[in-house]
């Protein structure tokens, strides 16, 4: 059995008065599938934020690759070990990339941060932009002539540029059109196949969270309230917040208002 | 006569080489008390369309056709018969609400603006009115609300607001543009009860926009389904699930993960969507359609009739799901 690739125990983040995140403890293993499903206010994108060192947790501990990530990288050997560690896509593949830099800089700037030999970066974006099936001419283009799908595959193969052992989804398929995000969705699927890289998927969908993840945790005012295999707390919730967010999903025969007291 | 009679709509827009036509031929029918959904991607023209019938156009916009609202054309009415229409007989919510009300303005000022400005009301019957809709739409300490800022509310909350606004003067007919789109589920869920209830009580019409087929399918009696600036199929929503007869509906509803059971692979649509300002010879779909035969590639789609839908499709009758 290998070691959990990410450990958190007993996360908590404040912010003045609110509390974030609250007692959030979970273990991902290399190569595997976690959600973390909740709503606006659920503590959900400040995890995956504390995951790649964008906030700071006020206590508690994040381990990652067997490295304490808890406090800020000192110097610029721990920040690579880092990058090479966790990446994150966000949401909106519009404010993600930088309007003035082509997609080939964009790469080849992480790849040379990230240590690939001058020689060596030029290959390797090519490899990147073939990964996200997208043709080698997008190199040359800049976001503003890419559609929304298409700047959602350039910030994944940005992610991916440095190997990371962990890529964290942070709502990265929702913004998307249901036909561009099957195409993302079995994409990403691909990705894990071929690559082996984890995910941490943060979403409000439990129908996309179904498809990509194998285990999830719900969450609920920055309280973890279920977990467990995806399967098993879809279709056999137990927590009655769990139940009302499954409830409240648009299906074949749904009413809406179903489970909720309101 | 019907309540809304849209025919043959075309919409062109001011873009940088003159004018690119983003509805082509729009035709659409809402019954009195009626609930239509129009479904459809990013650029597929289902904003226009709704935003055509509140007479929201961009400046520079033309248009052909009919847009008939019991019997008047909305295209040709004078400014003040506008305004009117706009604060008596529909009524307008959008996606964000926060973009929709003015932010420094309290509430209590978004909701008696329309009413003593447009409506000729006094002050007091006014407020006596937002303090009961706020009640209707499941808002409590509705008297303090009325002093709030919109920041002061929730997206959830001020989506209420919204449409309460709308049923201070009880319009005929509601256009809806993606109301719960930036809401949570569980938010998404009682909000379209509201709408729904509040809807079948006072027998208002609705036109809802939205990309989620399975939400209009819930709340709506017939579907449109737009791709490309056209209506590609037109069908009962209570045949979407089980009869989609145009590839691309079926497709759409194929392209969702599954809330049971989970496939290997999701049964994406190859390429991008289509937007209304293309230019397109024979069917808007062909390049991604799996079906797709010549004809299709060179020849518009002809208007199928089946049962108590329409579809544009030159394969309509080719029951193309029961194909090997």
């Amino acid at each position: 059995m290998s070691e959990p690739l990410i450990i958190t125990r007993n996360l908590r983040k404040v912010f003045g008065d609110l509390v974030a995140v609250d007692d959030v403890s979970f273990d991902l293993m290399p190569g595997g599938s976690l959600g973390i499903v909740g709503e606006s206010g659920s503590g959900k994108t400040t995890v995956a934020k504390m995951l790649v060192g964008l906030e700071r947790p006020t206590s508690g501990r994040i381990e990652i690759a067997g490295r304490d990530c808890s406090v800020p990288a000192k110097g610029w050997r721990e920040r690579s070990h880092r990058a090479r560690s966790v990446q994150i896509v966000f949401q909106d593949p519009y404010s993600s990339l930088d309007p003035r830099q082509s997609v080939g800089d964009a790469l080849r700037e992480v790849l040379s941060v990230s240590g690939v030999p001058k020689n060596g970066t030029e290959s390797r974006a090519r490899e990147l932009v073939d990964l996200v099936g997208m043709p080698e001419r997008v190199l040359d283009s800049r976001p503003s002539s890419l559609s929304g799908g298409q700047r959602q595959r350039v910030a994944i193969a940005r992610a991916l540029a440095t190997e990371p052992r962990c890529v964290i989804l942070d709502e990265s398929v929702a913004a998307l059109d249901v036909s561009i995000q099957a195409q993302i969705l079995n994409l990403l699927a691909d990705i894990r196949q071929r690559t082996g890289v984890a995910y941490i998927l943060v979403s409000h969908d439990l129908a996309v969270v179904r498809h990509v993840t194998d285990d999830v945790i719900v969450m609920r005012r920055g309280e973890i309230v279920e977990r467990g295999e995806t399967e098993s707390v879809l279709d056999h919730p137990r927590h009655e917040y769990t139940q009302l967010l499954r409830e409240s999903v648009p299906r074949p025969g749904w009413v809406p208002g179903a489970g909720a007291t309101t | 006569m019907s309540l809304l009679q849209v025919q043959g709509l075309t919409l062109d827009v001011p873009v940088d080489t003159g004018h690119g036509r983003i509805l082509h031929g729009i035709d659409l029918t809402v019954e009195e008390g009626a609930a239509v959904g129009i479904v459809g991607e990013s650029g597929s023209g289902k904003s226009m369309t709704v935003r055509t019938v509140a007479g929201l156009l961009p400046r520079g916009a033309r248009t052909s056709g009919t847009v008939s609202f019991e019997g008047e054309q909305v295209t040709a009415m004078s400014p003040s018969r506008l305004r009117r229409y706009r604060s008596s007989q529909v009524a307008m919510i959008f996606q964000d609400p926060r973009a929709a009300i003015n932010p420094v303005r309290k509430v209590g000022d978004f909701l008696l603006e329309n009413a003593i400005t447009n409506l000729g009301w006094s002050k007091a019957r006014a407020r006596e009115k937002a303090i009961e809709v706020l009640r209707d739409v499941g808002i409590t300490d509705p008297e303090r609300r009325l002093t709030a800022y919109p920041s002061e509310l929730s997206g959830g909350l001020l989506q209420r607001v919204m449409i309460a606004s709308t049923l201070l003067y009880e319009p005929e007919l509601l256009l809806a543009d993606e109301p719960t789109t930036a809401l949570d589920v569980t938010t998404q869920s009682t909000v379209m009860a509201l709408i729904d209830r509040l809807r079948r009580e006072r027998r208002m019409a609705m036109v809802f926009v939205t990309h989620d087929l399975e939400l209009a399918a819930a709340v709506c009696d017939t579907i449109y389904v737009m791709y490309a600036g056209r209506i590609v199929e037109r069908i009962p929503a209570s045949e979407l699930h089980e009869r989609p007869r145009h590839p691309y509906t079926r497709a759409l509803l194929d392209a969702r993960p599954r809330l049971e059971g989970r496939e290997e692979r999701l049964r994406a649509i190859p390429g991008q969507p289509l937007s209304g300002l293309e230019d397109v010879t024979g069917c808007a779909f062909a390049a991604r359609c799996p079906f797709a035969v010549d004809l299709c590639r060179t020849d518009e789609p002809p208007v199928v009739a089946i049962g108590a839908g329409e579809v544009r499709c030159h394969r309509a009758h080719d029951h193309l799901w029961e194909l090997p």
